[in-house]
């Protein structure tokens, strides 16, 4: 199941937007979503600090609670989504927190080797400044991902059909992303 | 499967052996469990790293093609470098020797090498790059990237890891009686305790203590 999540997410680019745009399971599919952004960050957590191994799922499902009210009043407010429904930008919301969970899921054992191999006194370059680089690579992997998504099916030009709310949105994001991240004493 | 693996580790004990005949036999000898195990620790540290990005952007490549993909990669690098022993044996034996504060010809030697190994990887990875283009049917900018992205997880991790086996060459006006297997967190001349410090002191050197 869990490798299934991958599949969905990064590889299967073209179903998941049908699965989204045709409404099939939607709230089924955002909980699985949820979940994966949840359960795959834990082991980047866990390696990170065992004892707040919860630190990188809370970044990045936190940032994206907190931002996920504003993209929804704004897209219906600027008329952007005309057809679409609470769960279904929801699901888009996701793709970001799933597919950088996913990442981070890819880069803990790299992580876990650098932590094992690198003095941990302080320096110019520790595992610490490495893991900011590594999650700063994940959310950025992320954003892609729902770009990606948005320029698979015609179906959800009315979704980009106002870049500038998506591209504020995504700053937005990061923003907070960082500010969760500076909260939680990541950075 | 198994047979790749054979043959990526006793090319890599071969040539990790001539790198480090240049020091002493103990570091050649070392050397032939040493680099192996410095590769084969990078391609199983990076083996999620790898299928995640392939996965992102390439979706048709499997976990298993990509493992066998990167597996090959290592061993043709691998091949290539033990073709190149003799070479590097030739020029270990024939180096002049560091004494005391002179290197000798530990620098050129030692730059030799990382230019034998650039060339050899980077042979090996346009070559799975046209096995990727030809096999899995990926357009060349896909593959290239994932490559690419292959490419920099690689060095990024086996940086730090071969900074944690080292020595690899070692300088050998500066025996000691009991070299340490791994010199691990210790820092190196210009005070680098980990590739990535290394690195950035080459960028920005240190201030030299008077």
């Amino acid at each position: 199941m869990p490798l299934r999540l991958l599949e969905v997410v990064l590889a299967e680019r073209g179903r998941l937007v049908a699965n989204i745009t045709g409404h099939r399971d939607l709230a089924r599919l955002a909980l699985a979503m949820l979940l994966g952004s949840v359960l795959f960050a834990l082991p980047y957590g866990a390696v990170l600090s065992p004892s707040s191994f919860w630190n990188i799922a809370t970044l990045f499902v936190g940032s994206m609670v907190i931002c996920f009210p504003s993209l929804l009043v704004f897209s219906a407010y600027l008329g952007v989504a005309i057809s679409l429904t609470q769960n279904l930008v929801l699901a888009l919301a996701l793709i970001i927190t799933t597919a950088s969970a996913l990442f981070c899921f890819g880069f803990f054992p790299i992580l876990w080797f650098l932590r094992s191999t690198m003095a941990d006194d302080g320096g110019i370059v520790t595992a610490e400044h490495i893991s900011i680089g590594l999650l700063t690579v994940s959310l950025i992997a992320g954003i892609c991902q729902l770009n990606r998504c948005l320029f698979v099916d015609k179906v959800l030009r009315e979704v980009r059909s106002n870049p500038l709310l998506l591209l504020f949105w995504q700053g937005l994001l990061i923003f907070i992303t960082y500010r969760m991240a500076t909260v939680l004493e990541i950075l | 499967m198994w047979r790749v693996l054979i043959s990526l580790t006793l090319s890599s004990a071969l040539y990790g052996f001539t790198i480090g005949s240049g020091h002493s036999w103990l570091y050649a000898s070392r050397n032939l469990i040493k680099f192996p195990l410095l590769i084969l620790t990078t391609a199983a540290i990076c083996a999620l790293a790898y299928f995640v990005l392939a996965r992102f952007l390439a979706p048709r490549l499997s976990f298993r093609d990509v493992q066998k993909l990167v597996v090959l990669l290592f061993r043709d690098t691998s091949v290539l470098l033990a073709s190149l022993s003799p070479v590097s044996f030739f020029l270990a034996m024939t180096m002049v020797q560091p004494a005391g504060d002179d290197l000798g010809e530990y620098p050129l030697i030692q730059g030799i090498n990382v230019v034998l190994i650039a060339i050899c990887g980077s042979i090996a990875l346009v070559r799975q790059a046209q096995t990727l283009l030809r096999d899995h049917g990926l357009g060349r900018a896909v593959s290239t990237s994932i490559i690419i992205g292959w490419l920099v997880l690689s060095l990024f991790t086996g940086g730090q890891g071969a900074w944690y086996m080292r020595p690899f060459f070692g300088i050998s006006s500066r025996r000691e009686a009991n070299p340490p297997l791994f010199l691990g967190t210790a820092p190196d001349f210009r005070g680098a305790r980990n590739f990535y410090e290394a690195v950035y002191n080459l960028v920005v050197p240190p201030p030299r203590n008077r």
